[in-house]
């Protein structure tokens, strides 16, 4: 039962005669029960703000509160949380049973009977009940993984902390372990601050996203208010996959005009643009649509670059023609589609779709309009 | 019969040949190395075999012989083995008696040492592994009249006796200087000790700390229940080390204990001088006194050496 708080929480590093910022007056709030991942690019302070949560950093202003109480100063053996590792940090003279009763023996007055049920139960829990004899070397890379998991759940702490846990696995053992993390997560209802740099795993198993870029809190929300309203450029171009296409362009009074082509907006967007001139358009590469030719008006006239076939939809580079640079354009359109490099096509950008930043700091101007109509629910 | 000659020529030529081919090949350069390595290794051993052969020898065979021929047949004799192990025997105990526990003692307080300079985090660390480093340069010799006049002014003799040491029943006279020696040899060792585990704990992924942290491991517990069992390849090299370095020290022995006389603890360094003092040089004897010295270290190297080699390389 834990509700974890940042108050202006700054980390910063000496490096000879540089103060290097790691975290920059980080606020937010994670919610008891609450499954917040931390993504972001490498060196952007994700790690470094989970290991001031877990004690392994000191932290240099501000406040860190769990379940009321501030942390900071104390030490992580105090602190009741258990923290699963990129690395998985198992003891590897220790056997799995050793491994994930430690905690148990060192933080708890348990005997041993009542340890011994934990970490039975734990294990029958994650599949590892067989395993309980053997050392991390006999393990293959996901039952270690399963291993240190069982590490951190039998201690039922306050809060769990996740280090790119997934990072080790193949691709196959990654998807299934992100359903059963994300349901082992449902089933505990432990606060978990989940890091990693994959925005598909921020996606796809993240109650709120928070999002880091140099130190600094971007946005938080819930993934689809982070896909579809992202606050800034670096959001919208960090969540999804391929990402969003980013072009320049100049606002002239109802004309956008970009470097290849020109854009007439409606009466509506014009507004929500009011006097900014550097505008930088955005458009996600599934809302671009391709057609035969480019016919109405804002349509461009394209020639195929590549196409990156994926079975269940293919991706089409496009370039404008008379286009003097390299720079395509990334459409996602059906796999049955079939367009063969080199073809001359349209490439048609629904207004409703667009993104707009402000070119000059990269905040969000306008967000695509999404008919309420459009959102239905499968069953009533 | 010219056909034969003929054909023995040229079998002839085809073996030069065949040898001349293997030599310009890549083969000459390992037949090279082959001859070099083979020539080295006896260059090594001679003074080895030269002393086996000399301790099998009869006096008047030493005198008449050069050191490098076998003892010649008549004159062979195990007398100078006999005479060493007469007199060293009684001061191997000594010897063991202090060089086993300041090994142990100095690799566990090493390894403390290293395991806070390395997996604890406080301020100073870096001036006091200076000190530790410092401590392993400090020669022998330099320090030997400070340590000589400690030893004076620390009366452990009177110490151990108002412990009522000397009332127990397997309580010798000898025993202080015993004790001298264990505490000294343990004091310069732990230098090097802590030196060689920190370099190995150094490897040890730092992850492995954290995680116990958080499980609500203390510092010593962190140390008892995961570095000290992770240990065990470099307290092999420790131990090892220590023991030849211990063992075979002589001139703390020779300060700290004086003579040669094994119930005054004099170790088995100083009993294999007092072999090789006197008016008339018996080298058969010494020679026996010095293999009879090494053997020890000997078996622990056979015993010991692969774990040795396997904890050096990390």
């Amino acid at each position: 039962m834990a509700q974890l708080t940042f108050d202006d929480v700054r980390k910063t590093f000496q490096e000879g005669n540089n103060e290097i910022v790691a975290v920059d007056d980080l606020n937010m709030e994670v919610r008891d029960g609450e499954f917040l991942v931390v993504v972001g690019p490498s060196g952007c302070g994700k790690t470094t703000t989970l290991r001031m949560v877990a004690g392994l950093e000191t932290i240099t202003e501000g406040q860190i509160e769990l379940d009321g109480r501030s942390i900071r100063g104390m030490s992580p053996q105090d602190r009741n949380i258990a923290m699963v590792f990129q690395s998985y940090a198992l003891y590897p003279h220790m056997t799995v049973f050793d491994n994930m009763a430690f905690g148990l023996r060192e933080s708890t007055d348990l005997s041993e009977d009542e340890i011994d049920d934990l970490v039975t139960e734990t294990s029958e829990m994650l599949d590892i009940k067989e395993l309980l004899n053997r050392k991390p070397s006999e393990l293959s890379g996901g039952q270690q993984q399963r291993v240190a998991l069982g590490r951190a759940i039998v201690r039922d702490p306050d809060a769990f902390l996740m280090d790119e846990p997934l990072s080790n696995l193949d691709a196959k053992l990654r998807a299934e372990m992100r359903t059963e993390l994300q349901r082992l997560q449902e089933e505990f209802e432990t606060t978990t601050i989940y890091v990693t740099h994959d925005q598909t795993e921020a996606m796809t198993m993240g109650d709120r996203i928070a999002i880091l870029d140099h130190g600094e809190l971007q946005q938080i929300g819930t993934p689809m208010e982070c896909y579809y309203e992202p606050a800034n450029e670096f959001v919208a171009g960090f969540i999804g996959e391929p990402s969003m296409n980013f072009l320049r362009g100049t606002s002239d009074g109802g004309v956008l005009r970009m470097e290849d082509f020109s854009y007439e907006l409606s009466q509506s967007t014009v507004e929500s643009i009011g006097s900014t001139t550097e505008i930088t358009l955005g458009v996600r590469p599934e809302d671009v649509e391709v057609v035969p030719e480019a016919t109405q008006t804002n349509d461009v006239a394209v020639e195929v670059d590549v196409v990156e076939p994926f079975g269940k939809e293919n991706n089409l580079y496009l370039k404008p023609e008379g286009s003097d640079t390299d720079d395509t354009i990334i459409a996602t359109v059906g796999g049955r589609k079939s367009v063969n490099e080199g073809e001359r096509v349209g490439m048609r950008l629904p207004e409703e779709h667009l993104y707009l930043f402000d070119r000059s700091d990269g905040t969000a101007i306008r967000h695509p309009t999404v008919e309420a109509e459009e959102i239905t629910p499968v069953a009533e | 019969m010219i056909g034969l000659i003929a054909s023995a020529q040229a079998t002839t030529g085809d073996l030069l040949t065949s040898v001349r081919e293997s030599l310009t090949r890549a083969n000459r350069k390992y037949t090279v190395a082959a001859i070099l390595a083979v020539l080295l290794g006896l260059f090594w051993v001679s003074p080895l075999w030269g002393g086996i052969s000399t301790a099998f020898k009869t006096q008047s065979a030493f005198i008449n012989t050069i050191p490098l021929s076998p003892p010649p047949a008549g004159e062979v004799t195990i007398q100078p083995w006999l005479r060493a192990w007469e007199t060293l025997s009684p001061s191997l105990g000594n010897s063991l008696i202090f060089t086993l526990p300041a090994m142990v003692f100095s690799g566990v307080l090493g390894s403390l040492a290293a395991y806070g300079l390395t997996m604890v985090d406080w301020r100073g660390q870096v001036a006091v592994m200076a000190t530790f480093i410092v401590a392993i340069f400090l020669p022998k010799q330099g320090i030997l009249l400070p340590l000589s006049r400690f030893w004076n002014a620390v009366d452990l003799q009177g110490i151990l006796s108002s412990l009522g040491y000397f009332s127990l029943p397997f309580a010798h006279q000898s025993h202080t200087t015993l004790l001298i020696l264990i505490i000294t040899h343990t004091a310069y060792g732990i230098g090097i000790c802590t030196l060689l585990f920190r370099g190995y704990y150094l490897t040890i992924d730092h992850d492995l700390v954290e995680a116990a942290r958080i499980d609500g491991a203390g510092v010593f517990s962190i140390y008892r229940n995961i570095i000290l069992p992770l240990s065990y390849p470099m307290f092999m090299v420790v131990f090892i080390f220590q023991f030849t370095q211990i063992y075979n020290e002589f001139l703390y022995a020779l300060i700290l204990v004086g003579g040669s006389d094994p119930s005054a603890g004099a170790p088995i360094t100083l009993a294999l001088a007092e072999l090789n003092s006197g008016f008339s040089q018996n080298w058969n004897n010494q020679m026996a006194g010095a293999f009879i010295t090494a053997v020890p270290t000997l078996i622990v190297y056979v015993l010991f050496g692969e774990q040795f080699a396997k904890g050096v390389k990390y």
